[in-house]
C-alpha cells in the first residue's frame, strides 16, 4: 500500500504537455475565451458555456486560459458525478479559497453560506440567501483583483452548486468577474444553462488533425488509415489521440485491416478498456475503486484498494497504462471516458464491492455523506444501517439547503426500508424537499410512489396535502382543491383537529374561487367542534365557516364568522397555516387596518428569517389594501420592491401580481405613466401567465388597470370591468364599475351591480361598503341623491378607504355646483383637492381644480412635484438609506450586493447634486 | 451517485414515462416488468404516463429501466 512519501513523490506532469498537443487548431478558441477575460478585467463580467463533446478538448482550453489569467484570483472547481447527493460540494471547492472575504457580505447571506458548507450546524433557512452570498463573495472578491472561475464538466455539478453558480452567471453585468462551464453535449444533468452564451468546441480541422496523429506515432501513417481515423473522430482530439495509440505499425502503415468502427464516444472507451484488461487483477481493482470513488483522494482510494487486494505494485502498474494520473495528493483517472469505460464495464456485483471498499475506508472519517452513499451502492437490498446512514445524510443535506440531495438521501433509504409505514415517511420527506427545491412534477412522482403502499390514514392525508398543494400552485386551483378535501376526510376519524385546518384550508381555497364537482362541502368533513377545543381549533372551525360563507354569498355568516375567528388570541407557534388564512380572510372583507397590520407582522416575520419567499407574499397582498387606503406611495414602493425581488432571483412566475398592482396605481392617479405600466404588465402576462390559485387576483387587476386608462371609451371600460370575477377586486373596483357602467348607458347592469354591493354592505357592515353604496346610489340620481352623498360621506368618516371619500367629496361637490350651490360647493371640492394632491393622483386633482375653478374660487395652482429621475432601483436604495441603513444593510434587505448599491447611490448623488447621505436624508423628495 | 450505480428496492416506485404512451404498451409493458424476480405488481397508467412498480423483494432499478428502454417506452423522470 502507497505511504504518504510514495504519493508526494515528484513526477513528471505529463498534463502539461498533453494540454499543449490538443490546443491545436485553437485559435478561434482561445480568442473566444481572451475576451471573456477582457471583460472582467475592464469591470463587465460575463459568462460563458464550452460545450462540445467528450475529448473535444474544453478543460485543456480552460487549463490554458487560467494559465494567462495570473494577474487575476483564479478560482476552479468541476462537477464530479458522483458526488450528485453531495449539496454545494463543487461551490465550496471553487469558493474554499476565499471565504476569508465572507465579512464582506450581507450578514444573513454570509451565515447562509457557512450553513451551506457545513461549517455551522445552522439551518440555511432560504436557499437565496446561498446564491445571493456567492455572487456577493465574487463580487467583494472582484474589488481587489478580477476574478476568473472555472467549472469544468458542469453537467456533473451537484443541483446546488449548479443553481448557486447558475444564479451567479446570470448576474455578472458590472462585475470584475469572468464565469467559464463547460459541459459536455451528451450529459445534461440537471445543469439548465438556458440563455447563457455558448462556445462550442467542436472538431480541429484536418491540418491540426494530421499534426495531433503525427505526434502519436513515430512511423509513417498511410494516408486511407489518416483520413478513416479523421472521419471516425470527426476531428475530436482525444479520439485521435487514443484511436491512433490504440492502432498497431501495422495497422498504421495500412497493412493490416483496421478494427471495427463503432461510435466516438464507444470507441474511446474500448480504446480505454483494452488498456484496462491488459492489466494485472490488482491493478484493474485499484482503478475500479477509482472510478467508483472519483473524488481522487488519495488516501481514500488506496484504503479501500487495499482491502481489495491492491498494493504498491498494482498502483504502478496502474499509473503506467497512462489511465490514472496522480499530482497534488490526488489520484484520478486520465479522462472521464476512462471511468465510465472501467465503471460500466465491472458487473453489478464488483462495483457493489468496490463502493463496499470505500465505504469500510471512509469509516470513522468526517466524510460521512460520502460514507453513507457508497453504503447505498453496496447495499443488496433492505438494511437499517444503510438507512440510517442516508436518514443522517438526508438531514444534513436539508439544513444546508441542498433539498434535491435531502430527496434523494430520503428516496433511496426509502427504497431500502421494508416497513410500508417507515418507506412512506420517507418519501413524505423527500417529496417534501423536492417540492422546496422548486421539482414540483418530481414531488408529486414521489408523492404516488408513498401513496401506493402507505396505509397509515395520518401519513396519507400528509402525502394527499403536498400533492395539493403542487397542483394548487403549478396546474389547477380546482384539483388542488379536490385533493385538501380528499386529505381533510382522510385524516378527519384519527385526527380531527388536524383535518380541522385542511377542511379549512379547502374552504379557504374555495373563497379565491376554486371549485369541484367531486369534493364534498369541507364543512361537513369534520364534526361539529366540542366545548373544550383549543383556541387555535376554534380559530379554525371559524375560519372554515367564514370562508364557506363567502363561497354562498353570505356575507352576514361569513362577516361574523371571520371576526370571530380574529378575536381568538393564537401563539406564534400556531400551525403557519392558520395563520396564513387569518392574514388573507381580511381580504374578503376588505378589512385594510386588520390586514395591513397582519401582513406587516408578517412581513417582519419572513425578514428576519430571510424567507424570500414569504417577504415577498406578504409585501405584494399588503400592497392590495394600501391601495384601497390611498397609502399609495408605500404601495408603489411595497410593489417596486416585489418586483425587484422578483427580477433578482428570477422568481419570474410571481412578477405578475406586483405588477399588476404597480398597473392600477398608476391608474389610479391618472399618472401619465399609466398606459406604459400597462403595457409592461400585459408583455409579461404573455410570458409567464399566471398559473394556478394566483390568477383571478392578477386578472382582476389587470382589468381595473385597463379599464382605468386615460381617455378610454366607456364602453371598452366597461368590457374589462365586467371580466373581474373575484369579489375582492369586484370590491375594490365598486365604485368604478357602477359608475362605468352607468356612463356607457347600462343602467341595469349597474343597478345590479348595486345589488350586489348592497348585499355585501348589508351583510358585513363594513364602512367602506356602506360608503361606496351611498355614493353609488347618488351618482345614479334619484329623490334622495342629496340624503345618499351626506350618508356616504358619514360612512366615509369611519372607512380608512381615503381615496373614495375624496371621489365622493368631488361628485357632491359638482352636484352642488351643478344646483348652482357655488359656495357650497367649494368646501367638499377643496378637500377632494388636498386628497388628491397627497394621494399624488395629478388627473383627479386636476379635475377637482376645474371644479372649484367653476364654482368662483381661484384654485391655487398645485405644487409641481420635482420630478425625480431615480430609477426604481435607485429610488429603492435611496429610500432606505434616508431611513438610516448601511449599504450592506440595504443590500441585505433588497437581496443585491453591497457594490451593486454603491453603484446605485452614487446615481442618485449625481442626479439630485448631492455628495452625501446626510444631504440625501435632508431632501425632500417625491414619495414615488 | 452515477447513473449506473447499482440501486435496488422494496416496495412501490413511480416512474414518470416520456408520454404519450402507445395504448399496445398497457399490457406489454407490465408483462414484461413482472418477469423481473422480486416484482410483485406493475400497473401503467397511459393517460398519466405513470408505471408504478412494487417489489417485494429487492430489485435493481437498473433493470426496470432497461424493460422499459427495450420496449419503446423511456423513463421521463424516476
Amino acid at each position: 500500500m502507497p505511504g504518504p512519501d510514495r504519493l508526494n513523490a515528484p513526477r513528471a506532469a505529463p498534463a502539461l504537455t498533453r494540454v499543449a498537443i490538443v490546443l491545436r487548431g485553437r485559435d478561434h478558441e482561445q480568442a473566444a475565451l481572451r475576451e471573456v477575460l477582457e471583460r472582467a478585467r475592464a469591470g463587465n463580467g460575463a459568462a460563458l458555456l464550452l460545450r462540445g463533446q467528450p475529448g473535444a478538448g474544453k478543460s485543456a482550453l480552460l487549463a490554458d486560459i487560467a494559465a494567462a489569467a495570473d494577474d487575476l484570483t483564479v478560482l476552479r472547481t468541476k462537477g464530479v458525478e458522483s458526488e450528485a447527493p453531495l449539496p454545494f460540494a463543487a461551490l465550496h471547492r471553487l469558493l474554499r479559497p476565499v471565504l476569508s472575504h465572507l465579512d464582506d457580505v450581507p450578514g444573513p447571506q454570509a451565515a447562509a453560506l457557512r450553513s451551506a458548507f457545513g461549517e455551522s450546524t445552522d439551518d440555511v433557512g432560504d436557499r437565496h440567501l446561498v446564491f445571493l452570498a456567492t455572487l456577493n463573495l465574487l463580487s467583494g472578491v472582484a474589488g481587489d483583483r478580477p476574478v476568473l472561475a472555472v467549472v469544468d464538466d458542469a453537467h456533473w455539478l451537484d443541483d446546488a452548486s449548479a443553481a448557486a453558480l447558475l444564479f451567479a452567471a446570470r448576474r455578472l453585468d458590472g462585475e470584475a468577474v469572468a464565469l467559464l462551464f463547460a459541459t459536455r453535449d451528451d450529459e445534461r444533468g440537471s445543469f439548465e444553462t438556458g440563455d447563457l452564451p455558448v462556445l462550442t468546441v467542436a472538431g480541429v480541422d484536418e491540418g491540426a488533425a494530421e499534426a495531433l496523429i503525427a505526434d502519436q506515432v513515430e512511423v509513417a501513417v498511410a494516408p486511407q488509415v489518416r483520413a478513416e481515423l479523421l472521419e471516425v473522430t470527426g476531428g475530436n482530439p482525444l479520439g485521435l489521440l487514443e484511436l491512433t495509440r490504440a492502432l498497431s505499425a501495422a495497422q498504421l502503415s495500412g497493412r493490416d485491416r483496421l478494427p471495427d468502427r463503432l461510435p466516438l464516444t464507444e470507441g474511446v472507451e474500448r480504446a480505454f478498456l483494452d488498456r484496462y484488461r491488459r492489466l494485472p487483477a490488482a491493478a484493474q481493482a485499484l482503478l475500479l475503486v477509482a472510478a467508483a470513488d472519483d473524488s481522487g483522494r488519495a488516501t481514500t482510494i488506496a484504503r479501500a484498494a487495499a482491502s481489495l487486494g491492491a498494493d504498491d505494485g498494482a498502483l504502478d502498474a496502474a499509473e503506467e497504462s497512462g489511465l490514472l494520473e496522480e499530482h497534488d495528493g490526488l489520484l484520478t483517472l486520465r479522462h472521464p471516458l476512462v471511468r465510465s469505460a472501467i465503471y460500466g464495464a465491472a458487473t453489478s456485483s464488483r462495483r457493489r464491492q468496490a463502493h463496499r471498499a470505500l465505504a469500510d475506508a471512509l469509516a470513522g472519517t468526517p466524510e460521512e455523506d460520502r460514507r453513507a452513499w457508497h453504503l447505498a451502492a453496496s447495499a443488496d437490498g433492505p438494511d437499517p444501517e444503510v438507512v440510517a446512514a442516508l436518514d443522517e445524510a438526508a438531514e444534513r443535506a436539508r439544513r444546508r439547503g441542498g433539498h434535491e440531495a435531502a430527496a434523494a438521501a430520503w428516496t433511496r433509504a426509502a427504497e431500502l426500508t421494508v416497513d410500508p409505514q417507515a418507506r412512506a415517511g420517507r418519501l413524505l420527506a423527500a417529496a417534501g424537499s423536492s417540492l422546496a427545491a422548486g421539482r414540483p412534477l418530481e414531488a408529486d412522482r414521489l408523492a404516488r410512489s408513498a401513496l401506493a403502499d402507505a396505509t397509515d390514514p395520518l401519513v396519507r392525508s400528509d402525502l394527499l396535502q403536498l400533492q395539493a398543494q403542487v397542483e394548487w400552485n403549478t396546474r389547477s386551483g380546482d384539483d388542488g382543491y379536490r385533493i385538501v378535501c380528499q386529505a381533510a376526510a382522510t385524516a378527519a376519524p384519527y385526527d380531527p383537529a388536524r383535518a380541522r385546518v385542511l377542511a379549512m384550508l379547502a374552504a379557504s381555497l374555495a373563497s379565491f374561487g376554486a371549485r369541484s364537482a367531486a369534493a364534498p362541502d369541507p364543512t361537513t368533513i369534520v364534526p361539529v367542534l366540542g366545548p373544550d377545543a383549543s383556541p387555535e381549533e376554534q380559530a379554525a372551525d371559524w375560519l372554515l365557516t367564514g370562508f364557506s360563507a363567502v363561497v354562498r354569498d353570505d356575507w352576514a355568516t361569513a362577516a361574523s364568522a371571520l371576526r370571530r375567528a380574529w378575536d381568538i388570541p393564537i401563539g406564534p407557534d400556531a400551525p403557519a397555516v392558520l395563520h396564513h388564512n387569518l392574514a388573507i380572510a381580511t381580504m374578503h372583507l376588505g378589512d385594510d387596518e386588520r390586514a395591513i397590520e397582519l401582513h406587516d407582522l408578517q412581513l417582519q416575520h419572513a425578514r428576519d428569517a430571510g424567507a424570500v419567499n414569504m417577504v415577498e407574499h406578504a409585501l405584494t397582498r399588503g400592497v392590495v389594501f394600501r391601495i384601497a387606503t390611498g397609502a399609495w406611495a408605500e404601495a408603489a414602493a411595497a410593489a417596486q420592491e416585489a418586483v425587484l425581488l422578483d427580477r433578482n432571483l428570477g422568481l419570474d412566475e410571481l412578477v405578475t401580481f406586483p405588477l399588476a398592482e404597480l398597473a392600477v396605481i398608476a391608474a389610479l392617479r391618472g399618472d401619465p405613466q399609466a398606459p406604459a405600466r400597462l403595457q409592461e404588465l400585459e408583455a409579461e402576462l404573455e410570458q409567464h401567465p399566471p398559473r394556478g390559485l394566483g390568477t383571478p387576483i392578477v386578472e382582476g387587476l389587470s382589468h381595473w388597470a385597463a379599464a382605468r386608462q386615460p381617455d378610454i371609451a366607456p364602453a371598452t371600460a366597461l368590457h374589462h370591468l365586467e371580466q373581474i370575477d373575484l369579489p375582492i377586486v369586484r370590491g375594490l373596483s365598486a365604485i368604478d364599475r357602477i359608475e362605468t357602467a352607468a356612463h356607457a348607458g347600462r343602467r341595469e347592469l349597474a343597478e345590479e351591480w348595486l345589488e350586489e354591493l348592497g348585499a355585501f354592505a348589508e351583510g358585513t357592515d363594513m364602512p367602506w361598503a356602506r360608503a361606496a353604496l351611498h355614493h353609488c346610489r347618488a351618482v345614479l340620481g334619484g329623490p334622495d341623491t342629496e340624503e345618499e352623498f351626506r350618508l356616504a360621506l358619514e360612512w366615509h368618516a369611519r372607512s380608512p378607504r381615503v381615496p373614495a371619500r375624496a371621489r365622493t367629496q368631488l361628485a357632491w361637490g359638482e352636484y352642488l355646483r351643478r344646483h348652482r350651490r357655488r359656495t357650497d360647493a367649494r368646501v367638499p371640492l377643496r378637500e377632494a383637492l388636498e386628497t388628491f394632491e397627497t394621494l399624488g393622483a395629478g388627473f383627479w386633482a386636476e379635475r377637482a381644480r376645474q371644479e372649484l375653478r367653476a364654482s368662483g374660487e381661484t384654485a391655487r395652482r398645485g405644487a409641481d412635484l420635482v420630478a425625480n429621475e431615480l430609477t426604481a432601483q435607485e429610488s429603492q436604495v435611496a429610500g432606505l438609506v434616508r431611513q438610516g441603513l448601511s449599504n450592506k444593510d440595504v443590500a441585505a434587505r433588497l437581496f443585491i450586493s453591497p457594490r451593486t448599491v454603491d453603484f446605485h447611490l452614487r446615481n442618485v448623488y449625481t442626479k439630485l447634486g448631492i455628495t452625501s447621505r446626510t444631504e440625501l436624508a435632508a431632501l425632500t423628495l417625491d414619495p414615488t | 451517485m452515477m447513473r449506473d450505480t447499482p440501486r435496488t428496492f422494496v416496495g412501490s416506485v413511480v416512474f414518470l414515462l416520456q408520454g404519450p404512451v402507445c395504448r399496445h404498451l398497457v399490457e406489454e409493458v407490465p408483462a414484461a416488468i413482472r418477469q423481473l424476480p422480486g416484482i410483485s405488481r406493475c400497473r401503467l397508467d397511459v393517460a398519466e404516463a405513470t408505471l408504478t412498480v412494487t417489489a417485494e423483494s429487492p430489485v435493481d432499478r437498473t433493470d426496470v429501466v432497461a424493460v422499459l428502454d427495450r420496449l419503446g417506452c423511456p423513463v421521463r423522470i424516476g
